[in-house]
């Protein structure tokens, strides 16, 4: 990836380091994390509402006995996807331009995670029993039930959340040396030191980082897949009509892709902007980052296409009439709403002035960011509010709680983003040097 | 409103546009309108709410359901001497069930029942089985009443002037009117009681009026009774009780009876209704019912033809049909579609004189009724079908003469005994303003109700389960009812309390009731009361000749609506208002809860422009009454419908405030029908706990109909799956309901919520589709929108699935496989992650979303069956096919040779079920009646292509033979 400008080495030590130990936009950075924690107080009144009075706060009811924290936890499982799969799959293929988006896309996905990962144990019935999903060798002998998919989830989302914290951690070390070389105080000094893992820059040292680097990648990009996969099965494992189909392991992961990629453009643009890091993050990174989108979009709406070409050739009464309810029942809003805001806009990126352009970008990426909550909305309400037996059918309404929470998980994930942003070089320096002139 | 109105034509062709069977569950869902989606669009509740005002209101409904506030301190004792062991008996468990023998009533007639006491606590009532007319069935009535045994607002001690004051101010005072009765012959006393067939009561108020010969006696009569006195009076020139036979019938034609509809005859009726139907009985052994009704009912349900018509039209059809079995009358003009239907039921009464029975609704005019009366005489079958007996209110005045007495002065003292005028008079009568005229009126009830408040002195009666008591049944049996509990409150016996008026020294209930049966010896008395009746004592038939002709009715004052008054489907005429196991069941018909609507035709729907749940105000002669419209397919044209027992604002926490009052609209000459009315869109938009929005399903077949009862067959091949069979061990459970023969009344949920501590969780919470009952009536409409050609119910218990997604589902192991099939429930295992719900293609598991029944007081737990787990929060629930009936069963066997008797083991629905449509038993058993059943053609499972294999099976309805009316109905 000759073609990408890079600064000199030293300008992106200089650069990228200076952020965490010389802030340079320390006002709004206080605005923003203000925000995010009146957001994370909202999400923990809306939670201890929650724990007192148990999930009838929400709109959940019988059909509809999944709502917001489910599909919710979807949507932020989704955005977290960008991360590994540009890190990992990226740096296996040799695709060097991400190493300047790597590291806060790898943040990113820990944030979301965490977000995610609330969500289906606060939905619980009973969340203080959560680790009976686990199988810890219990008295009674009882064991978890290994056919449920919502088994295989805590599997699948325990791993990834451990296996991304670990790559990105690993990917982290030699940066924690520099800001420990070059931060001035000694409290500085020692936390950064402390994490820094003793690392000195040593051949040897960059011999076993590299084998452990890309040993990890190797196992975090299959996790890609198969996280999103697993997620999907929480829905396609029931016989629900709009669940029961094989396409939803793909479609799931590329939706995941298609907003994880519109996620990382927005906060590359603001990152770059409010931190002044455009030598580092380059209209050329926009440009690719909005080719990704359009491919990863496309295969979306490939999905969206296939799922009701799946239903109507299927012949079957129910099928058929899910996707009726989707494109002219009481939620057709999110229907429309999804396929509008997913893909019209998207169409823009077929040409490069939209890509290069910043606030074009971002106003897409956002649009993708809505339209792939609706679709995820879209896919939970409108497969269960109307099922089999017309008997059973209702609707789904969420209430202020269901709001509430949803709102108050984007201060969960704005708070450890902004403390990332403010403490930790927000781009691998040592990772941008390499394709640097050295 | 306007731009909401549905468009009838245009729902007609989308039903016609589809092919196969279409059932449909409400217009809406026809008219495919946007106009639910925007009522239902989400809005924020107001931050007022966080802290829940819903859940409070949940708390109220949940604290009356299940008695407390005020009975916390109370012990709950079996009224036998309470002596408590030093050394427990041999053999003696304290903890076992104990069965007795009672009766509970409605309207005044006798429900025999049995009722289950643990710890000396009665926890259960069900239908008696040495009773003839029970045979162990009951109706929803009686399975509901012991709820009201522990209602928190009964009254507690005697009230005077609304104050508490004692029993002995009481009797001092009484002292002095009683003395002055007595020198006087009563003179200025007047006794107004609720509908009563009691021996005991009825010889104690004849003893009085002996004592008294001056003073007046009045009835008030339940919506059952409505205006059969006056008909039988107009038609023998005495009051008399119709009975019918229907078991003796072979063809019924019923205008506007809803013989098989809610009402202390529903029992009776439906048992033998039922007699023939179903898989062992021959077509030719049917009975044939044809009804012509105005508000849809069970009757017209499950009728072999069935027409809608408006009130004003009885009488023209009644002359029809008297004419056409010769008994005289000019014939009619008929509508063509009347015309075709009288000619054929004429045709089929005058094929079976002596074996057919014609009826006509009690609500309507005593004309009608008693050329009713001349037709069953014209066909000879008067003392076959159809006969009479004594009626208890032949030497009673009606609550008519009374307020006429009020109002003329001549009235000083009023005893008003279980009986709530104030609420259910007609407004014309002015019951109120009649009161004040009376220098004491004494109100002796089971609450402080709306009477009460009038009255200076409130006296609390005891519940039925405390008291001595006889009643007759419907089949005009003698029932007893015996006490099985201690008082809960300082109150005494009816008949205690009327033996007041006339004796300063009375006896006591017990000694009362036994002296009422002093023919018995000790014996016979104590046989009596083990079965829970007096055998011998049936009513015997009066021999009765109905005048003819019979006049005609005066012309109604015509132009504008009809308005008919019915009794609530589940409250009835109010008295079990306070009762939430009957609010929280959706009325049969209408599919809605906590409400009373006005009903009427999607026709008139459309006509005003209004959508289900809007209110409308409903006019006649210079009265209102504001309600919530609500579309009833099936409704006769231009008529709507009120229902009673509603608008209350003193029956208790769980029912005041519910619903429109009916009262205001009704006149005292036309108490239950009226012409004239208007009824016009108001603007006000009424929360309706339902959940209504169904849809029809094209190609779907949930409701089978066959022509005739195919060929048994062996089990059907199952559909392939994935997952290797389970292992199967023992007894292998099973379930079959036959469609056939369920007329969704109703009692098979209320029995579920008895056994198995189904939570109440009041009107917000099933209006947002969370109610929680395990088993539910689903009612489907199929055919024209406006007259639908066949309304079916169906129940939905678990389907315990032999391939249970719900089972696969869950992540850990809370929901498992029983070697016997049974689809089991672990509530302790429970997290709550509701994947099983979600997977499952029934929707039949329920949720707590809140803790609906932690932080009661300690005496809520003497409702509770102590055999079933109380839930709590977060934790998934549903149908367990009474497991614990089951285990039980196992237990007892494993006592003795390890094997369950065949067909022994009965779940509460199946048990309370008047017409047997759910048998429940071992499929491993090949000769067990549900094995029988599912060899049957008529077998089929419900989504039987998912593969899901479930153990609860269905029956299809058989089509009437003589179908040639269907087209025609359209």
């Amino acid at each position: 990836m000759s073609d990408i400008p890079v600064p000199s080495q030293h300008e992106v030590t200089r650069e990228v380091a200076d952020v965490p130990l010389r802030f340079p936009a320390r006002r709004a950075w206080w605005i923003a994390f203000g925000i995010a924690l009146a957001l994370l107080s909202l999400f923990v009144v809306s939670v201890v509402h929650l724990l007192m009075n148990g999930p009838g706060i929400w709109g959940n009811n019988m059909p509809v006995n999944w709502g917001f924290p489910i599909f919710v936890y979807v949507w932020w499982l989704g955005l977290g996807h960008a991360g590994t799969l540009i890190s990992a799959l990226l740096l296996l293929l040799g695709q060097e331009w991400r190493n300047a988006l790597n590291r806060f896309a790898e943040a990113m996905t820990l944030c979301a995670v965490i977000c995610a990962g609330i969500y289906p144990i606060i939905h619980l019935g009973r969340p203080w029993f959560l680790y009976w999903m686990f199988p810890y060798p219990a008295t009674m002998g009882v064991w978890p039930q290994f056919r449920s998919p919502l088994e295989w989830d805590i599997w699948a989302v325990m791993t990834y959340l451990i296996v991304s914290a670990i790559f990105w951690y690993i990917g982290l070390v030699p940066d924690l040396a520099t800001m420990r070389d070059r931060a001035r105080s000694l409290a500085k000094k020692r936390i950064y030191g402390l994490f820094a893992l003793g690392w000195r820059g040593q051949a040897i040292h960059w011999l076993r980082w590299k084998k452990l680097y890309r040993l990890m990648a190797a196992i975090a990009v299959p996790l890609v897949v198969s996280v999103h996969s697993e997620v999907s099965l929480l829905f396609a494992a029931g016989q629900i009509p709009g669940w029961h189909s094989t396409i939803y392991p793909p479609y799931f992961v590329l939706g995941a892709a298609f907003s994880g990629f519109a996620i990382v453009s927005m906060i590359a643009i603001v990152v770059r902007r409010a931190f002044h890091l455009e030598a580092l993050v380059t209209n050329r990174h926009l440009d690719l980052l909005g080719k990704v989108l359009l491919a990863s979009g496309l295969m979306t709406a490939y999905g969206y296409v296939f799922e009701a070409f799946d239903a109507l050739y299927s012949g079957d009464a129910h099928e058929i009439g899910t996707l009726m309810d989707r494109v002219g029942g009481v939620y057709l809003w999110s229907y429309w709403g999804a396929i509008i805001l997913n893909f019209l806009p998207l169409q823009g990126l077929w040409f490069a002035r939209v890509r290069n352009s910043p606030l074009l970008l971002f106003l897409i990426s956002a649009s993708v960011m809505i339209g792939m909550w609706m679709e995820r909305y879209m896919l939970l309400v409108t497969s269960l509010y109307q099922d089999f037996l017309p008997s059973s059918f209702g609707r789904y309404t969420p209430t202020f709680w269901d709001w509430s929470t949803y709102i108050g998980t984007l201060g969960l994930f704005l708070t450890p983003f902004l403390l990332f942003l403010r403490f930790i070089p927000s781009i691998s320096m040592f990772e941008e040097k390499e394709i640097a002139d050295g | 409103m306007s731009g909401g109105s549905i468009d009838i034509p245009s729902m007609r062709a989308r039903l016609s546009g589809r092919k196969g069977r279409r059932y449909w569950r409400a217009i809406e869902e026809i008219a495919d309108d946007p106009y639910f989606a925007r009522t239902l669009k989400s809005e924020f509740p107001a931050v007022a709410q966080l802290f829940d005002t819903d859940r409070r209101n949940l708390l109220k409904v949940m604290a009356a359901s299940l008695a407390l506030g005020g009975l916390a301190g109370c012990d709950v004792k079996r009224s036998d001497e309470a002596v408590p062991y030093v050394i427990q008996p041999d053999g003696m468990m304290p903890n076992d069930a104990r069965r007795y023998a009672t009766a509970v009533t409605l309207d005044g007639w006798a429900q025999p029942a049995v009722a289950t006491c643990y710890a000396g606590r009665p926890v259960r009532l069900d239908g008696n089985a040495d009773h003839p007319m029970s045979l162990g069935r009951a109706d929803m009535f009686t399975q509901a009443a012991v709820l009201d045994l522990y209602d928190p607002d009964r009254g507690q001690a005697p009230l005077r002037a609304g104050l508490e004051a004692g029993w002995p101010l009481f009797e001092t005072e009484l002292a002095t009117l009683r003395t002055r009765w007595l020198q006087t012959g009563g003179k200025g006393l007047a006794l107004l009681c609720g509908p009563t067939t009691s021996p005991t009561l009825l010889g104690q108020i004849d003893a009085l009026r002996r004592q008294m010969p001056q003073a007046r006696f009045h009835m008030a009569h339940g919506p059952s009774t409505a205006l059969r006195p006056q008909a039988t009076r107009l038609a023998f020139g005495q009051l008399l009780e119709p009975m019918l036979e229907l078991g003796r019938a072979k063809v019924i034609v019923s205008l506007d009876d809803d013989v098989l509809g809610p009402g202390p005859r529903q029992l009776r009726h439906s048992i033998a209704w039922a007699a023939h139907r179903g898989e062992d009985v021959a077509m030719a052994d049917r009975i044939a019912l044809h009804v012509a009704e105005v508000v849809p009912g069970h009757a017209g349900a499950m009728a072999d033809s069935r027409i809608a018509v408006a009130p004003s039209r009885i009488w023209p059809l009644a002359a029809a049909i008297a004419h056409g079995v010769g008994v005289g009358t000019p014939m009619a003009n008929l509508s063509p579609q009347e015309a075709i239907w009288v000619d054929r039921v004429v045709k089929m009464l005058k094929q079976h004189p002596g074996r057919s029975l014609f009826t006509i609704g009690a609500t309507h005019a005593p004309e009608a009724q008693a050329l009713g009366f001349a037709v069953n005489q014209a066909l000879g079958n008067i003392g076959r079908t159809l006969w009479f007996a004594p009626s208890p209110a032949q030497d009673f005045g009606s609550i008519d003469d009374l307020a006429h007495d009020l109002h003329a002065g001549s009235v000083e003292a009023l005893f008003i005994l279980d009986t709530n005028p104030i609420d259910e008079a007609p407004a014309d009568l002015d019951f109120a303003g009649a009161m004040k005229k009376a220098a004491i009126a004494i109100h002796a009830g089971s609450r402080p109700d709306e009477t009460a408040a009038l009255c200076h002195w409130h006296l609390p009666i005891r519940h039925v389960l405390e008291d001595w008591g006889d009643a007759r049944a419907a089949d005009g049996s003698v029932c007893l009812s015996q006490p099985l509990v201690q008082p809960l409150y300082d109150s005494r016996s009816r008949h205690e309390i009327i033996a007041l008026l006339g004796s300063a020294q009375p006896l006591s209930a017990r000694e009362l009731v036994r002296r009422q049966w002093a023919a018995l010896d000790d014996e016979q008395w104590t046989k009596a009361l083990l079965a829970g009746f007096v055998e011998g004592q049936d009513w015997q038939p009066v021999s009765a000749q109905p005048r003819i002709p019979v006049a005609p009715p005066p012309p109604a004052a015509d132009r504008g609506v009809e308005i008919v008054i019915r009794p609530d489907p589940t409250i009835w005429d109010g008295s079990r208002a306070n009762n939430a196991w009957l609010q929280e069941m959706p009325k049969p018909l209408f599919k809605m809860a906590w409400d009373n609507i006005v009903a009427m035709g999607p026709e008139m729907i459309a006509r005003l422009g209004v959508r289900d749940g809007d209110g409308v105000r409903v006019s006649h002669g210079g009265a209102t009454v504001d309600g919530p419209a609500w579309t009833v397919p099936g409704m006769a044209p231009n008529t709507i419908a009120l229902f009673l027992g509603y608008g209350r604002s003193k029956v208790g926490r769980v029912g005041d405030n519910m619903g429109y009052p009916v009262a205001p609209v009704r006149k005292a000459a036309t108490p239950w029908a009226m012409t004239g009315g208007g009824v016009a869109a108001n603007g006000v938009r009424h929360v309706i706990a339902v959940s209504q929005l169904h849809r029809h399903i094209e190609g779907d077949d949930l409701i089978r109909v066959v022509d005739t009862i195919p060929p048994a067959r062996s089990r059907r091949e199952d559909p392939p799956s994935l997952y290797p069979k389970w292992k199967e061990e023992g007894p292998q459970w099973g379930m079959v309901i036959d469609l056939d023969r369920c007329t969704g009344c109703g009692a098979c949920v209320v029995a579920c919520t008895a056994e198995n501590n189904v939570p109440v969780v009041g009107k917000e919470e099933v209006a947002r589709g969370r109610d929680m009952h395990w088993l539910r009536v689903d009612r489907y409409h199929e055919g024209d929108p406006v007259q639908p050609s066949l309304t079916a119910f169906q129940p939905v218990p678990c389907m315990h699935c032999e391939q249970a997604p719900c089972e696969m589902g869950c992540p850990v192991h809370a929901t498992v496989h029983g070697p016997d099939g049974i689809n089991e429930m672990v509530y302790n295992r429970c997290i709550g992650t509701r994947t099983c719900s979600s997977f499952c293609p029934y929707k039949v598991r329920r949720f707590n979303w809140f803790d609906y029944t932690k932080g009661k007081p300690e005496s809520v737990q003497a409702q509770r069956n102590p055999d079933v787990t109380v839930r709590g929060r977060g934790v998934m629930e549903k149908c367990t096919y009474c497991i614990q009936r089951v285990r039980a069963a196992t237990v007892a066997a494993d006592k003795g040779d390890g094997r369950i008797p065949r067909d022994t083991v009965k779940t509460a629905c199946q048990a309370t079920c008047p017409v047997d449509a759910i048998v429940f038993g071992d499929l491993a058993d090949p000769e067990s009646a549900v094995s029988r059943l599912k060899r049957s053609g008529r077998n089929y499972v419900l989504l039987e292509e998912l593969g899901t294999r479930p153990r609860t099976s269905y029956l299809a309805r058989i089509k009437p033979e003589d179908d040639d009316q269907g087209d025609e109905r359209a």
